[in-house]
């Protein structure tokens, strides 16, 4: 009982309740919200992997280094990028020029869910496809090779 | 030709009549569309990517490359666990008011909503296939849709209310719900994420010297069929007529 009144206690926080409050009527947060999740999973997991990479004695010395800094290069890129590009898709400059285009012809609540998917779909798929999957590997590439010509 | 044309574009406009409808009808969206869409960036488009702009020799970028299906692979296979198992548990406990507070008007039970707005609506006697659509499926938006419809048609304004008010009880501990659940299993995710790491570096170069090996064996036969040693053939021949 005292766990369930520690994790109550939590969960009815006013930050958790405005939080919870706004993932379900605001779109912009919801896309938003979804978008640092992600790029918070990113972070942590490159983060690691640069680290056990450099571990890993598994890996030949020279693909060892290469794949250590592809990673550090994209975990960095994957931030800037990811960000970049899903605040700028999730602004409401940027969604009333789509869904004035796309939804015309929905109304209520119809086009009120509408305005909503679009702005969680294109957010993610701009951030995580877009950006973490093209410009991130393309910028990751060009640091790593950048950091071999110094050394 | 006019026909075709006339037939391709009204074929069009309904695929993106559809597509519309279809994104109209979207449920909640929560960390399945960022799990599904980090899948797939990995697994197909950054090997791609790696592999056309990269400068490295070809087996340098090959193993870098690999390692994010690899990786996409794992990573799948521990979150969707997560997400499924994690959901149900927490499902189960906010149902039983685990994540509630006593006296509170912000509820995570959507169960109970829900079982007040089904026995609502039969006390009243009032559109018993809604009462049990609600009762198989639970909350959905095209649940939503029909209940907007259905209270269309109620006249009485004390029971229009009390309906009103019923549903978007039951919708807000939905929703509250469906919030909390994503947000928790992010955080198990989140945590879960030294794991992965290891497994994913424990596999990763296990799987690399499989497809390595079985690429330059698949090399050297390829070559050696396609490539015959001419001077050690001519010497073989010489031997046979001598």
């Amino acid at each position: 009982m005292k766990i369930q009144k520690i994790v109550s206690d939590i969960t009815n926080s006013n930050i958790i309740k405005q939080h919870i409050k706004r993932s379900s009527v605001d779109s912009k947060f919801l896309a938003r919200t979804l978008l640092l999740t992600s790029v918070s999973k990113d972070v942590f997991a490159y983060a690691l992997r640069v680290r056990n990479t450099l571990k890993n004695n598994l890996i030949e010395e020279d693909k060892k280094i290469y794949t250590a800094k592809m990673d550090a290069a994209s975990g960095v890129a994957t931030t800037i990028s990811q960000l970049g590009a899903g605040f700028l898709v999730s602004s409401e400059r940027f969604q009333n020029f789509f869904s004035d285009k796309f939804f015309k012809k929905l109304d209520g609540a119809e086009l009120k869910n509408a305005k909503n998917a679009l702005s969680a779909f294109s957010t993610l798929i701009i951030a995580s496809v877009f950006a973490k999957r093209i410009i991130t590997p393309y910028v990751a590439c060009k640091m790593a090779q950048e950091k071999k010509k110094t050394k | 030709m006019n026909i075709i044309n006339s037939v391709s574009n009204a074929n069009k406009t309904s695929f993106k009549g559809c597509i519309i409808k279809r994104i109209a009808k979207t449920g909640e969206i929560g960390e399945a569309l960022s799990i599904g869409c980090d899948f797939l960036g990995k697994a197909v488009i950054v090997p791609a990517v790696i592999m056309k702009v990269s400068k490295e020799p070809k087996e340098k970028k090959e193993y870098s490359a690999f390692k994010n299906p690899v990786a996409a692979v794992i990573q799948l296979a521990l979150e969707v666990p997560v997400l499924l198992v994690g959901s149900k548990i927490i499902e189960k406990a906010a149902d039983k008011g685990f994540f509630d507070k006593k006296n509170s008007d912000f509820s995570y039970n959507q169960k109970k909503f829900k079982e007040d707005f089904i026995k609502l609506l039969e006390e009243l006697k009032l559109n018993n296939n809604l009462a049990q659509k609600i009762k198989e499926q639970g909350y959905s938006k095209n649940i939503a849709s029909e209940f907007c419809d259905f209270i269309k048609t109620v006249n009485n304004k004390t029971t229009k209310d009390k309906l009103n008010l019923a549903f978007s009880k039951f919708e807000a501990a939905y929703k509250n719900q469906f919030h909390l659940k994503n947000r928790i299993c992010f955080l198990f995710a989140l945590v879960l994420t030294p794991l992965l790491c290891a497994i994913e570096n424990y596999i990763h170069p296990k799987v690399m010297k499989k497809v390595y090996n079985y690429e330059h064996t698949h090399q050297k036969l390829v070559h050696n069929i396609l490539k015959p040693d001419m001077k050690k053939f001519m010497a073989n021949i010489g031997k046979k007529n001598k």
